[in-house]
């Protein structure tokens, strides 16, 4: 403003005066446009850096640790809130969590996998924790349950219901386990105290099911492509190598010497594998089952093991994921490895 | 999806899609995903947690997650839900015995409110296999035909061979870009 009255105010001067103040002032006014443009782009710098920051790993990782510490901060806090809040108490603490399970969603796009493992991990520790908490805090209705189921005859009718439910539950899985046997291309079921021997023109290339045996003992000289054991009591099972997967499922005190490309055993206990297996085993909803490296031999399983193309020289039998146990720092207490004084390392009579 | 989040898609340069898949366990999710990322699949174990991979593909930057199916981790699949555009599930088509499991999670999973947005690409896996089902009976199984408040559509495909994952991959993320990116 200044400089245009300048401008006006010099009209009465002389020409050659006026346009040197001509020239004057409008080389203070590009010298103004350049430090007002400096000044924009110093701000932009700036305004950039700081959300920069807020993308950077740095900041994710404090943003993320104090949103932890205040969280576990409310945990502690627990034992402080009345009963009647603790409902709302624990669900502000379920919010919270939540909210930084989005963050950590929205962050993942810059972050390291390293790091979104680590948060996730945390989050999920975090998690539990609070549910462990809240069941400790505000058990579930197990007990008011007991008590009104005594006096009043309408629970009784949930009992009956339960027990329906169970009972349909259980059909349904004979279903189940029947139409199991009848989609298996080779499949041995239903026997007790017997010895079954299968050879290589009946199982290779095949999906075989071993089903419902008791006191028995399978060998299976050949690869199937997949081998299915379910609901084996007291059985011993040698076969030679699969090149897919193996699914144990409800078996008890069985002796289970295979090689595979997978081992997946459910619900199942108080078993030994002799194991072969190339990628990783895993176990769940199973305990007490120990593991020894594959030791079973027959003529012809050199020939078998190449045909397959399972590879022999990588054996990872003692490296278990348990699905029950997500703790790595801990070893899960559900399988074990059989010491070496006390392997079987020969197997024929 | 909150118009915030379409906003901030439309802003972004980089064409980002937040894939999810899931599955039951032995589905071939971890197979699939390698296979299209062009790694080896054969000392793939069953998925404890997840595995995170970002793709690069026609122009689009990927982003998939894949969660383990094995029933204990169930329970954390909602860790995953958020800001998730499209939802492959896959099905193991050979495994007919637990296919009322299958239909069951997955129409649990469509009720979320968190994903209620995506796009749900159904992979009918394991087609190599002599004893698996064909899409179509596949589709009857999983009652797809119920679902109406998703896009979806049902692919056959095989992760070992790599038959017809490219068309479902390609399919999922033109449902998805003709939803989020059409302004650009």
């Amino acid at each position: 403003m200044a400089d245009t009255n300048q401008v006006y105010g010099s009209g009465d001067q002389k020409i050659p005066a006026l346009a040197e103040k001509m020239e004057k002032i409008t080389d203070r006014l590009l010298r103004r446009e350049e430090q007002r443009q400096a000044e924009l782009e110093k701000k932009r710098i700036e305004r950039e850096n700081a959300s920069l920051k807020q993308e950077s790993a740095d900041y994710f990782s404090s943003a993320f640790q104090e949103a932890r510490q205040k969280i576990e901060q409310k945990m502690i806090g627990v034992e402080q809130v009345t009963r009647s809040k603790m409902i709302d108490y624990f669900d502000e603490i379920s919010a919270d969590i939540q909210q930084l399970q989005k963050f950590v969603s929205d962050s993942a796009m810059f972050l390291p996998s390293y790091d979104i493992k680590v948060a996730q991990e945390a989050i999920t520790k975090l998690q539990q924790a609070v549910t462990e908490k809240r069941d400790e805090k505000m058990p579930k209705k197990k007990f008011t349950f007991k008590s009104r189921r005594k006096d009043t005859g309408q629970s009784e009718g949930t009992v009956d219901v339960d027990a329906a439910k169970k009972n349909v539950s259980i059909c349904a899985h004979m279903a189940q386990v029947i139409s199991d046997t009848g989609k298996m291309e080779c499949s041995v079921s239903d026997k007790k105290a017997e010895k079954v021997s299968l050879d290589e023109t009946e199982v290779n290339g095949k999906d075989v099911g071993l089903f419902r045996l008791v006191d028995s003992v399978v060998k299976v000289r050949g690869s199937p492509s997949a081998l299915h054991i379910n609901s084996l009591t007291n059985c011993k099972v040698f076969c030679g190598p699969v090149p897919g997967s193996i699914f144990v499922d409800e078996c008890v005190n069985c002796i289970l010497v295979v090689s595979c490309q997978q081992l997946r055993v459910h619900h199942t206990t108080d078993t030994q594998f002799y194991l072969h297996v190339t990628s990783r085993a895993i176990i769940e909803d199973t305990t007490r089952v120990e593991f020894a490296p594959y030791t079973w031999s027959y003529v012809g399983i050199d020939q078998h093991f190449s045909a397959t193309g399972l590879e022999r020289k990588r054996n990872t039998w003692d490296d278990v994921d348990d699905f029950n146990w997500l703790a790595s720092d801990k070893h899960s207490p559900n399988w074990s490895l059989i010491p070496e004084k006390k392997r079987v390392t020969s197997w024929d009579p | 999806m909150g118009l915030l989040t379409i906003l901030k898609k439309m802003k972004q340069k980089e064409k980002e899609v937040r894939l999810l898949m899931l599955g039951l366990d032995n589905a071939g999710k971890t197979t699939i995903l390698k296979k299209f990322n062009g790694e080896d699949i054969d000392t793939i174990s069953p998925t404890l947690g997840f595995n995170i991979k970002t793709l690069e593909h026609r122009g689009f930057k990927l982003n998939v997650w894949d969660v383990g199916g094995q029933k204990s981790l169930r329970s954390y699949w909602r860790n995953y839900f958020e800001s998730t555009d499209g939802l492959i599930w896959v099905v193991d088509s050979a495994d007919k015995r637990r296919l009322q499991d299958c239909k069951q999670e997955l129409h649990s999973l469509l009720l979320e409110e968190r994903l209620a947005g995506a796009t749900l690409l159904v992979f009918a896996n394991k087609q190599d296999l002599p004893g698996s089902l064909p899409s179509e009976e596949i589709r009857q199984a999983l009652e797809l035909d119920e679902i109406k408040s998703h896009h979806w559509m049902i692919c056959g495909c095989s992760a070992v061979t790599g038959d017809n994952l490219l068309l479902g991959i390609d399919w999922i993320i033109d449902d998805i870009a003709s939803r989020i990116f059409t302004m650009d």
